[in-house]
């Protein structure tokens, strides 16, 4: 009898729809995102509830959304990467030069920012995951190099004109006056959200940062793992380097200050365990989403634009503690 | 059994061997290179106008270094640093309070955020570095919110004037950061609180068998913190003699790459305020070298992240020797 009683513990509960549906990772970001919608859709309907400002937010998310991407596959590495807001803003200068100064075409343009983008990324890696440096300092230290940098190579002025074909790109809508850069947010987050959850590299990455120890015991080249993650957020930041610069026809040398912040909250509000290990990217396009919606409620609602950043701090806060209480409850009854 | 093999090496091996050397190499030879280039760096003047805007970095690193000692990282020092700075002259000035009031105040408002942020972490698992980002922003929007963006000046009860005097040369703020660093560093060395400082950031586990309440010692150093960085902002404001809301800004940075430098690992249990007493003095003295030298001001930040990378990597390098000795 006693058996059978413990059988039965371990077996995942049938539980109802709805708490099945409360239990997913998605929910804590989606309820506070809903509730936001409808206060300000009730209070500012004119304001808020109209094709273009929805629009508009979903535009500004490409930009800190793509780059969380990149933080994102690091968090669930294991690791951070403080310098991702820098490392975008350098590439971007790189991008700059090549398409201004050096007349280079988009293609080796573009690529060049990747590259340069990658090359910190690699830096990163090599430092973390092969040298075995605190991730914290490491990327700190990047950070600095990455800012300096931006702000040599651009002679602390912005490098501009892009050729009319960027902007013309950044401007273009084609679709539901969505932009190009949304749209490639999407992708990116398509293709990545199947990686995470059915590929074997997502499925490593996650063994990775939930326990190295055993994942080096089933046979996975931990320190690649971890290096390839941080290549792989260079070249995210080297693409929203590119992005940057395109939508404001030229590459600002403070572009992405203060990024390194927003992709880590877009994370934690998103779902994405820093301590690492477990995420999901769509989570994570919520999370960015989230920030996004609730600066553009508190603008409707004509709130002091401080207020904006209290009430950020807040939900992030709020956002891991519910994300806490849900993975005990599902812990609990599973 | 560790401090035997020690008292055996060479005056000159123990001198290499202990934590600060890595970072006292590199900085001797900066500053020789800047002397020769540059003969005014040497100047009696360039050394106390650098001790005179360290201090207020310096204190908030000293606060930082609990947090990292117990192995956890507190990102919202700098922006705290700024709020309390405008707390203190919004009592004064806004509120009309008197001015031991006020300073009570906004050293106890110091400590309850460092409570919440410690609470945060340790009794609800929060990870440090989300909950500490969340006061980031939660203390950026208040500091702002506080005025209106404007900011708090002149200072009542004459205290710009305790910002404008040099006594022995150098100013108040310094002096009240070199009491801060001796009495931190005999807490930590000589005090059984300090032991257990050190034994909770080593091995969390291991404390808690040895009788000791590691969560109590977590909070407790993030509410150290939170003090420390209470005083550093009211003394940045009293420097001024003007409370600016743009205060405080990037000092957490600054903060985390001093203790670094000093020789706090960040993975906890390790880290003294003689190191990051010293940590703070190089980044400063190499900032001020790069200008004597003149050195781009943009490539100065390149320059201090080499450095940050340089010292923790030359540290590491070091502590592998030594496990190999």
């Amino acid at each position: 009898m006693q058996n059978e009683v413990k059988i039965q513990s371990t077996l995942p509960r049938n539980r109802g729809f709805v708490s099945k549906i409360l239990l997913t990772p998605e929910v804590s970001v989606l309820i506070p995102l809903l509730i936001l919608c409808v206060i300000t859709g009730i209070l500012q309907t004119r304001k808020f509830v109209n094709l273009n400002n929805i629009t508009s937010i979903l535009r500004y998310t490409a930009f800190i959304g793509t780059l969380s991407i990149g933080q994102a596959m690091v968090v669930m590495s294991g690791e951070i990467d403080l310098s991702i807001g820098a490392n975008a803003g350098f590439s971007g200068i790189i991008f700059g030069l090549a398409a201004v100064k050096w007349g280079l075409d988009p293609f080796t343009s573009i690529l060049l920012a990747m590259i340069a983008g990658g090359l910190i990324g690699f830096i990163n890696g090599y430092l973390v995951a092969k040298f075995g440096l605190v991730n914290f300092i490491t990327t700190l230290a990047t950070m600095f190099l990455c800012r300096g940098l931006q702000v040599t190579f651009s002679n602390g002025a912005p490098v501009s004109p892009l050729p009319e074909y960027y902007s013309d790109f950044a401007v273009a809508r084609p679709l539901f006056n969505l932009s190009w850069l949304f749209f490639i947010m999407i992708g990116l987050i398509i293709i990545m959200e199947l990686v995470v959850r059915f590929t074997t590299i997502g499925r490593k990455v996650q063994a990775v940062g939930g326990n190295k120890e055993a994942a080096l015991m089933g046979g996975i080249n931990v320190m690649k793992v971890k290096w390839g993650a941080y290549i792989f957020s260079g070249v995210m930041a080297g693409i929203v380097g590119v992005m940057w610069a395109c939508e404001m026809a030229g590459a600002f040398q403070d572009a992405g200050m203060g990024a390194e912040f927003r992709t880590i909250t877009a994370c934690a509000i998103g779902g994405v365990s820093l301590a690492g290990g477990s995420g999901s990217i769509l989570g994570l396009g919520l999370g960015v989403l989230l920030i996004e919606v609730l600066k553009n409620c508190l603008q409707c609602l004509s709130v002091e634009s401080n207020w904006q950043l209290v009430f950020i701090g807040v939900i992030l806060i709020g956002a891991v503690l519910v994300d806490i209480v849900r993975k005990n409850v599902s812990a609990r009854n599973v | 059994m560790k401090e035997k093999i020690k008292n055996n090496d060479s005056f000159f091996t123990r001198i290499f061997r202990s934590a600060e050397f890595g970072i006292l190499v590199p900085l001797l030879a900066i500053i020789v290179v800047t002397w020769i280039v540059n003969p005014t760096f040497m100047e009696i003047k360039n050394f106390t106008t650098i001790l005179k805007i360290l201090p207020f970095v310096a204190i908030v690193a000293l606060g930082e270094s609990f947090p990292l000692i117990t192995g956890n990282v507190d990102i919202s020092v700098g922006q705290v640093a700024g709020l309390m700075g405008m707390l203190f002259p919004y009592f004064m000035i806004v509120q009309g309070m008197g001015l031991v009031i006020s300073i009570v105040l906004t050293l106890i408002a110091g400590c309850i955020i460092g409570m919440v942020n410690g609470l945060l972490i340790v009794k609800l698992g929060l990870p440090d570095f989300v909950a500490t980002i969340g006061m980031y922003y939660i203390a950026y929007g208040a500091k702002n919110l506080l005025t209106k963006g404007y900011p708090l000046s002149p200072l009542p009860f004459d205290l710009g004037k305790m910002g404008d005097a040099t006594p022995l040369w150098i100013s108040w703020p310094f002096w009240i950061a070199v009491v801060m660093f001796i009495v931190v560093g005999f807490i930590q060395k000589k005090t059984l609180w300090g032991r257990r400082l050190y034994a909770t950031g080593d091995n969390r586990e291991v404390a808690k068998l040895s009788g000791i309440n590691a969560d109590r010692m977590r909070i407790t150093a993030y509410i150290i913190c939170g003090l420390m960085v209470a005083i550093a902002g009211m003394l940045q404001t009293i420097d001024l003699d003007n409370g600016v809301p743009q205060n405080g800004e990037g000092w957490e940075f600054k903060a985390i790459a001093s203790c670094a430098v000093g020789g706090v690992s960040l993975m906890g249990g390790k880290g003294t305020a003689l190191g990051v007493g010293i940590g703070v003095i190089i980044m400063f003295i190499i900032a001020n070298s790069l200008i004597m030298l003149s050195v781009p001001a943009a490539l100065q930040t390149s320059v201090t992240g080499v450095i940050l990378a340089a010292a923790v990597m030359f540290d590491i390098i070091k502590q592998k020797r030594k496990i190999r000795a």
